[in-house]
């Protein structure tokens, strides 16, 4: 694609998009290079997107969550599954459901992420996504609507085995939760959401690698170590001595750096 | 709130269908709170707009397939009610006209050479810019860019060809720019 051929704005957008193949996209940026009036309609147009997915956005109000689930508790039936009688096990899921909403309302983000690891170490927090395959399960999540790059990381050099993952809520706020085992098939479970260290409550000792902070927290017999990446909290929750957790948080960390 | 201490607020098939459906939908809020917001300029229409969504989505959790696309099913019913109930009961003219939107975006490019380096708009520029932008462009701008949702999915859910999300979504970003850093844009006659 010469200079003096321009692209169309249609194709600067598409590009804009990862809708090119390869090829037109070699060929347009080789065209972006030698002119300036497509550059900046390219440059103006990616400002424009970048500044809109980076927007946070309208906070929803505190109030919402309490209205929506007083509107769910008086939801009128509206079905035609046939009944069947198992009410026992229905109940179950809303104390479940319950007790959870009961907990996030009074614990902190160490604690709910201290009982997630627990609810999945113990069969009660299911893998939605299951895929040994790092790559697969990012692409996974991203299907699933997450709204931020999730880096699910191949730990297997520190002998940590991916299981897999679901789209999990953490807090209200949508988590990237992903597990892996090692050898003896002790779990070790993965969260990133948005958030910021400072919404973490006081950490047992902090430390420093490369620029990054990593808190390290404990919850009974549950080691929790927290971290910002790349706009995001990550935090890994595993049972053992802090040290071993935060090498591995550490080693998760440096690799997505 | 102890739900397993009183009598099942619903028939005993809503409840077992429901099952799942905190932990699916409800990460979703925020989004969906933002997006309603915009719509329609109303915290608290944005507010009655979420909740009729999640109850519509309840509803029909039953028939929500383990493993698609959650979020993108929820904005599916948010549009739709959006346009059911609240676009119909009090549609307000568009503030800006859409005509001659290439040649005004030219002039602000070319009014801003280096804009790479320049900084971003602040969150009332950005807020502003989108409020001012006629709907069906809002609404394609939100889900691609603000919410990431590719053309086919936002064509899904808005019910329109793919084409058409891909052409609205190209002169709404060129009419944001105009509106972030082109100045004033002339006002729709019809306003």
């Amino acid at each position: 694609m010469s200079d003096s051929v321009h692209p169309g704005d249609e194709k600067i957008q598409a590009a804009l998009d990862g809708r090119l193949e390869t090829r037109e996209l070699v060929a347009l940026e080789e065209h972006l290079r030698a002119c300036a009036k497509c550059r900046a309609t390219h440059e103006a147009l990616a400002w424009v997107k970048l500044s809109l997915r980076s927007s946070r956005g309208p906070e929803a109000p505190g109030h919402l969550d309490s209205a929506l689930r007083r509107t769910l508790e008086t939801a009128p039936a509206a079905t035609g599954r046939r009944r069947v009688f198992i009410g026992l096990a229905a109940a179950t899921a809303l104390a479940a459901i319950g007790t959870l909403v009961h907990r996030s309302r009074r614990r902190d983000l160490v604690d709910l992420l201290a009982a997630d690891f627990t609810a999945y170490r113990d069969g009660a927090l299911s893998l939605t996504l299951r895929t040994g395959d790092a790559q697969e399960l990012e692409r996974r999540f991203r299907d699933a609507g997450l709204g931020f790059p999730a880096r699910v990381l191949d730990l297997a050099m520190m002998e940590r085995t991916l299981t897999g993952g679901r789209l999990h809520s953490l807090a209200g706020r949508e988590s990237a939760f992903f597990a892996y085992r090692d050898p003896q098939g002790r779990p070790l479970v993965c969260q990133m959401f948005r958030g910021a260290p400072d919404e973490l409550p006081a950490a047992l000792s902090r430390h420093e690698r490369s620029g990054i902070p990593f808190f390290v927290h404990r919850r009974g017999a549950v080691t929790v170590v927290a971290w910002p990446e790349a706009g995001v909290l990550c935090a890994l929750a595993a049972e053992g001595e802090p040290e071993a957790v935060l090498a591995l948080a550490v080693a998760k960390a440096m690799r997505a750096a | 709130m102890n739900v397993a201490l009183r009598a099942l607020p619903w028939p005993i098939e809503v409840c077992v269908a429901a099952s799942g459906f905190e932990e699916t939908c409800l990460p979703f809020t925020r989004a969906l709170y933002g997006t309603a917001v915009r719509l329609t300029q109303r915290p608290e229409d944005a507010s009655d707009l979420v909740q009729e969504t999640f109850l519509r989505a309840y509803r029909g959790f039953a028939r929500f397939r383990e493993g698609s696309n959650a979020k993108a099913w929820l904005f599916t019913i948010l549009h739709s009610v959006f346009v059911n109930r609240y676009r119909k009961a009090r549609r307000e003219p568009d503030r800006i006209s859409i005509d001659d939107v290439d040649e005004r975006f030219l002039a602000a490019r070319d009014g801003h050479p280096g804009l790479a380096a320049s900084s971003a708009p602040t969150a009332a520029e950005l807020e502003s810019a989108l409020a001012s932008l006629p709907e069906p462009y809002r609404l394609v701008a939100l889900l691609v860019d603000v919410e990431g949702f590719s053309y086919e999915e936002a064509a899904d859910c808005l019910v329109v060809p793919v084409g058409t999300v891909r052409s609205r979504l190209f002169r709404a970003r060129k009419l944001l720019f105009v509106l972030l850093r082109g100045g004033a844009p002339p006002a729709t006659g019809n306003g």
